[in-house]
């Protein structure tokens, strides 16, 4: 298991380290530069030539690669250009907010497509399965942006039921101390978190339809009915425990759907995540922040995936066995 | 005669295929009885219903594709079991009637420890505690012999061998002392030499605890060592039912003499057998399409006319009681026939 982990960890260094290299590449060859003129903001060549030479960015680009490869070793993600401050600070503001929300949309996305599937699977192919199955299938094929437009217009701009953006009330709570902010914060949430717990939970459904209704038909379920168990711990404990152990892996996929999600939503919803803060940084050409938000979030992503990996084993006695003994 | 047990008349199962392939007739007006600490042999080949059979007892049948028709009787210490709420099936399931799987590597739940999936059946039906429950399963361990048991409770079904699984699955069943045992095809995926270790298992079992076995099987040598009565199955119909040593000593369906031909034997005369094992020409019929008449009639050395245009009812022999050896064979009424052929 130990072996087995630190392999693991050495390939999620290594792809964190392959993201970190084509997203800088990239973001360098972008056209524009980070302190080129705008309609509203002229800017003396001057002044921009002294930025460039103080940034290093006059340099070849292999030169710059090196150069922050180096700091990055000493933990240095260096400093945003369009925020004034260490690039490292700006992303570590932004990763609560963004867990908030990625944590409270897999809530939603499990807890309603875990009830679907196995509800689907029980009722399979009959008109409850077949009607649930299409509208699933609906929201699976929205684009999350669009879903949280149309949400909002509806519970925001209409019903005026919920706020229709931001994540807490900057007069009434500038920050989360009390519990009336906890749930100002929690109403905040409420939209954003549907958006990108609906869309996923459309795929989560159709999934855990499959691996239960394969479940229910393998002959140990057949067992736990000849015992004379009731129908519903037939399923829920017999089938459902292990319907769910393909539905982990899905744990680790659920990580960069959620963070690709969180892009989007958290700019439609005004939510100060992650996502909104590099998709600030990709328009204002601040690469040392693009660079370090892909490097983070690229981290997130691979180690969700150990950790799913993990989660497997410990829920599987057979791969928990064989992993101990290799 | 003692009350039977269980009481199986008419019983119909019928599985509707898919792709229109019509209504398989997989079990069609099966009538039966075990009686109380006997041991029933069903015996059959693939496909002739057996399976089917036991699962419909218990009422397992995957529903849909397959059902029960009405008017089939399943009768427990006198309740039908076909017409129970499903609260009162399951007071049954398990407790009072319990079965047991051919395939014991796939009919243990991979993810519970044996010892929870024994102790579960006494938790539900006996309202155990937790922990007396583990304790009874240690005790079926124990009586299954399997070695150390305090340890093996806590294992999972991937730590243990075929055999071992069995044991456990026969622990399972147990635990509730069923009055009751369905066994389908309890050794054919195991070693012979584990096969005959569970079929004695079985038998000790039976004896301590005095319960009613219906051993499934296709082996007709499994059946001559444990069976009291047997019960000979073909094309989803009963064709003979005898004592055990009448049936072997004479065999009156001429289904069931080319079955008892094809055994190998080493007390045989070689004359007999010319050398060669005997095999039934021909192969079982689909369930969707059964012949008409005498469903044996297109694959039995003696049919003639009659046979293919009525079907013959379960006929007593004569010189036994009535009920004890019956043969759905037209041959009972014209004897002759028989000895013209041989």
């Amino acid at each position: 298991m130990t072996a087995w982990l630190v392999r693991r960890l050495a390939a999620a260094i290594a792809i964190v380290f392959a993201v970190v290299t084509i997203t800088f590449v990239l973001i360098h060859l972008a056209p524009g530069t980070p302190f080129g003129a705008d309609e509203q903001h002229q800017q003396d060549p001057e002044v921009i030539a002294r930025l460039v030479r103080q940034f290093g960015l006059d340099q070849p680009l292999p030169v710059q690669y090196v150069l922050y490869l180096r700091n990055l070793l000493r933990g240095e993600l260096g400093q945003s250009f369009s925020q004034h401050r260490p690039v490292a600070d700006a992303i570590a503001d932004t990763i609560p907010p963004t867990l908030t929300l990625a944590g409270a949309a897999l809530v939603v996305d499990f807890a309603i497509g875990l009830a679907l599937g196995v509800y689907q699977a029980v009722r399979a192919r009959r008109f409850g399965d077949v009607v649930l199955g299409n509208v699933a299938l609906f929201f699976h094929s929205l684009p999350t942006f669009w879903l949280g437009l149309v949400l909002l217009l509806v519970f925001g701009q209409w019903l005026h039921v919920f706020p229709v953006g931001g994540m807490r009330d900057p007069v009434l709570c500038p920050s989360v101390t009390s519990a009336r902010c906890l749930g100002d914060v929690l109403w905040h949430l409420a939209l954003p978190a549907l958006t990108l717990g609906l869309v996923g939970a459309a795929g989560t459904a159709r999934y855990q339809r499959a691996a239960m209704l394969e479940v229910v038909g393998q002959d140990y379920v057949r067992t736990a009915r000849a015992k004379g168990l009731r129908e519903r711990r037939v399923l829920l404990v017999h089938a459902l425990r292990n319907a769910l152990l393909p539905f982990i892996t899905l744990i680790g996929l659920a990580f960069p759907f959620l963070l690709t999600g969180a892009v989007l939503v958290e700019t439609v919803f005004a939510w100060p995540g992650m996502g909104r803060l590099s998709v600030g940084a990709i328009f204002q050409r601040d690469y040392p922040l693009v660079t370090g938000a892909a490097l983070v979030a690229s981290g997130v992503v691979v180690l969700g995936s150990v950790l799913a990996d993990v989660l497997y084993a410990v829920a599987d006695p057979r791969i928990r066995a064989s992993g101990g003994s290799t | 005669m003692t009350e039977p047990l269980l009481h199986v008349r008419d019983l119909k199962t019928y599985f509707v295929t898919e792709h229109g392939g019509g209504t398989a007739r997989a079990v069609d007006g099966v009538s039966f009885d075990v009686y109380p600490g006997e041991t029933l042999g069903l015996v059959g080949e693939s496909g002739c219903g057996k399976t089917v059979t036991s699962l419909s007892i218990l009422r397992l049948i995957p529903e849909p594709p397959g059902h029960i028709r009405p008017g089939s009787f399943i009768e427990f210490e006198g309740r039908n079991l076909l017409t129970l709420a499903p609260k009162e099936l399951r007071a049954i399931r398990g407790n009072r009637i319990a079965m047991i799987f051919q395939e014991p590597m796939t009919s243990l739940n991979p993810v519970f420890t044996v010892g929870d999936q024994i102790a579960e059946a006494a938790i539900v039906h006996q309202r155990l505690s937790r922990r007396a429950a583990r304790a009874r399963a240690v005790e079926m361990l124990t009586l299954v012999g399997i070695p150390d048991p305090q340890e093996r409770v806590d294992h999972y079904p991937h730590q243990m061998s075929g055999g071992m699984r069995q044991r456990v699955m026969i622990a399972m069943a147990l635990i509730c002392r069923p009055q009751l045992l369905i066994a389908d095809e309890p050794t054919t995926a195991l070693d012979v030499t584990i096969q005959a270790q569970i079929l004695e298992l079985l038998d000790r079992l039976q004896r301590e605890l005095g319960m009613a076995v219906m051993l499934i099987t296709h082996d007709l040598g499994v059946v001559a060592g444990s069976a009291d009565r047997v019960v000979v199955m073909y094309a989803g119909q009963v064709v003979e039912q005898a004592p055990t040593r009448e049936l072997f000593a004479r065999p009156l369906h001429p289904y069931t003499e080319g079955l008892l031909a094809s055994v190998p034997r080493l007390d045989t005369r070689v004359s007999q057998v010319r050398g060669r094992l005997h095999s039934i020409p021909g192969q079982v019929p689909a369930a969707t399409a059964w012949p008409a008449g005498c469903r044996f009639h297109p694959r039995c050395p003696y049919a003639w006319d009659r046979c293919a245009t009525e079907e013959p009812p379960p006929l007593d022999t004569p010189g036994s009681e009535p009920g004890t050896h019956t043969v759905r064979c037209w041959l009972l009424t014209e004897p002759q026939r028989r000895e013209r052929r041989a």
